[in-house]
């Protein structure tokens, strides 16, 4: 059970994207990817979300390769928040969350309830009326936290959560939201589930990562806990920046 | 909200019931106005007909025999009908359209649609008999709304292709590509114009100005039949394009099959505006305004917008079809004439009103 890639490059016209990229993401398992801006981290994302091919390796989910995949198949395994544009039509809070109900879904009741936890959750409960073109960019990326976490709640069976992929998932939050939104990754890993979040701090990343993947020009640069990689001369390499500055953010 | 933690009911549930009761009731109200303004367009005209006259002369091969039972039968029963029809399909194809390009803006005269549809009306008239004269005969009365379903196809293709290569979240570009279109679709018909003779020219000014006044009961059931095929089989759609509003990866990571939804509704859209052009010419601003004011009340889903723009559109359309019978009789203004004129200030007040987040 895993959700992973084997050798993966991805080429677009002359463009190496990335290459020989080998993760896994297991059940129970928060992943924490680090890497300057163009590090092929959200590329990375975009192959195991089933948005790009892969135009080397393989990417295989519980086994099956990922392109086999129907669109439909695939949203009943893994679930997606990438940095969010804003909607044109506005819906309000909990009509985005109810999204995340596949065809067919069962009662009602039970959806609404799904939904109404994973709106707790994010602390969204007082704004599940509203309209969610006016809210800030911090509470969007919580009502899309929430639906992910709602779509595979509604899809999956209690002992296979799914995967959830997070691009960035704490921009524009404040301390705080931050904080609740990893944890909300946490306890879904906890629970069984396996997550992945990009994210630029390396602060919050040594906090809540159960495993680390270090990304630089493409590549994976190293993986592993957070505790043994993350030193001064790991990170002056990974954000090419002064050792003397690098040492202010690595674990002592 | 104190009484909901106390009943346990999820807040959710709270919010979505209150919300299906309030749709509900839009509708039932809209219903009922469709419901009024029919049989206002069968009782009104120059032959004033009573309620009683009118309802009586709705029995099919019935009703009593005077002249006003035949007047309602021949000539008003269908109008009223390809006006429901009408107005219903340029309500549902305007929603779905703006959903796909997720644009307030999209209406199908604006983008080029329906322009598209009128020129391939005006091809099959005024070339038609002489390039395919077996393709008119074998195709009978569905020949104009097949010739015009294929104009309108080619005008989403392209419009959809042009705001493609520019970014197809921006609104300008849509408009723009939209701009190019009828551009293009004007030339070629004032070169038509240019080329008919007397007789083409006048069904041509007729495409092009809009009316619902030459229906008969013979080219109406191919019409309808097409146009109610659309508007039903969009009507399915209604949840995928719920999810797109979120945005293209968005919706495939949910589950659906963005590409076959993007194809459904262009087809649909286009079959559904290209028979409604082909029976009554170009009837603009309904596709926009319907949907707009319906979302203005209930919100932007899908499963309510689209059967509340139905109805809605349903209702602009025989309304103007009232006042464009009394407004000037005897004589008679083309619809297509008042809803431009109601409908282009109502452009610009959308314009005003999204200027932020369209340019």
């Amino acid at each position: 059970m895993a959700l992973e890639l084997r050798g993966v490059g991805v080429t677009i016209g002359r463009a190496r994207l990335i290459q020989d990229v080998g993760l896994a993401l297991k059940p129970g398992l928060l992943t924490v990817i680090l890497g300057a801006n163009g590090a092929g981290k959200s590329t990375t994302l975009g192959v195991l979300a089933g948005d790009l091919r892969a135009t080397s390796g393989e990417a295989l989910l519980d086994g099956q390769p990922l392109a086999t995949l129907s669109p439909r198949q695939l949203a009943m395994r893994r679930a997606v928040v990438l940095q969010h544009a804003p909607m044109n039509f506005s819906l309000c809070v909990h009509e985005v969350v109810a999204l995340s109900r596949p065809p067919g879904a069962g009662p009602e009741a039970s959806c609404d309830e799904i939904e109404e936890r994973a709106l707790r959750d994010l602390g969204l409960i007082p704004l599940a009326g509203r309209d969610y073109s006016t809210l800030s960019g911090g509470e969007r990326q919580r009502v899309q936290i929430a639906r992910a976490l709602a779509q595979l709640w509604h899809n999956a069976a209690p002992d296979t959560p799914g995967y959830m992929l997070m691009d960035e998932p704490t921009a524009h939050l404040d301390l705080k939201q931050q904080i609740v939104a990893l944890e909300v990754a946490q306890r879904f890993a906890e629970a069984g589930g396996a997550a992945l979040c990009i994210l630029h701090d390396i602060g919050l990343a040594r906090e809540f990562a159960d495993e680390v993947i270090l990304m630089k020009g493409g590549r994976i640069a190293a993986q592993g806990a957070a505790d043994g990689l993350l030193t001064a001369s790991v990170i002056a390499d990974i954000y090419d920046i002064p050792d003397q500055r690098a040492r202010r953010f690595a674990v002592l | 909200m104190t009484s909901l933690a106390e009943t346990g009911m999820p807040r959710v549930t709270a919010l979505r019931e209150a919300q299906e009761r309030s749709r509900r009731l839009l509708i039932l109200l809209l219903g009922g106005g469709v419901a009024v303004a029919a049989i206002a367009e069968l009782m009104i005209g120059p032959a004033r007909i009573s309620i009683p006259e009118a309802l009586a002369a709705l029995i099919p091969w019935g009703g009593p025999d005077s002249q006003a039972t035949e007047i309602v039968q021949a000539i008003r029963v269908p109008r009223m009908i390809l006006g429901l029809f009408v107005g219903a399909t340029l309500g549902v194809c305007g929603a779905a359209l703006q959903g796909l390009f997720r644009n307030p803006l999209a209406d199908p005269g604006i983008i080029g649609v329906s322009s598209g549809g009128v020129l391939g009306a005006a091809l099959m008239i005024v070339l038609g008999k002489a390039l395919a004269p077996g393709f008119l005969t074998m195709t009978g009365p569905y020949a104009l709304p097949v010739a015009a379903f294929i104009g309108s196809t080619a005008a989403i293709a392209a419009v959809y292709g042009l705001s493609r290569l520019t970014g197809v979240s921006t609104g300008s570009s849509l408009i723009l590509a939209g701009i190019a279109i009828n551009a293009i679709v004007g030339g070629i018909l004032g070169y038509l114009s240019f080329v008919a003779f007397d007789d083409q020219l006048r069904e041509l000014i007729f495409w092009q100005l809009g009316s619902l006044g030459r229906i008969t009961w013979d080219n109406l059931p191919p019409a309808i039949a097409l146009m109610g095929c659309s508007s039903v089989l969009m009507l399915r759609l209604a949840p995928a394009l719920n999810t797109y509003l979120l945005g293209e990866r968005e919706a495939v990571h949910l589950g659906v099959n963005v590409q076959a939804m993007k194809r459904n509704v262009i087809v649909l859209a286009a079959l559904g505006v290209g028979s409604a052009v082909a029976v009554s010419g170009l009837i603009g601003f309904v596709g926009l305004a319907a949907p707009h004011i319906i979302r203005l009340f209930i919100g932007a889903d899908h499963r309510a917008v689209l059967p509340g723009s139905a109805l809605l559109g349903a209702l602009l359309i025989v309304a103007a079809d009232l006042i464009a019978r009394t407004a000037a009789a005897p004589a008679e203004l083309p619809i297509g004439v008042l809803t431009s004129l109601l409908g282009g200030p109502f452009f610009i007040w959308l314009l005003m009103r999204h200027r932020r987040e369209l340019f």
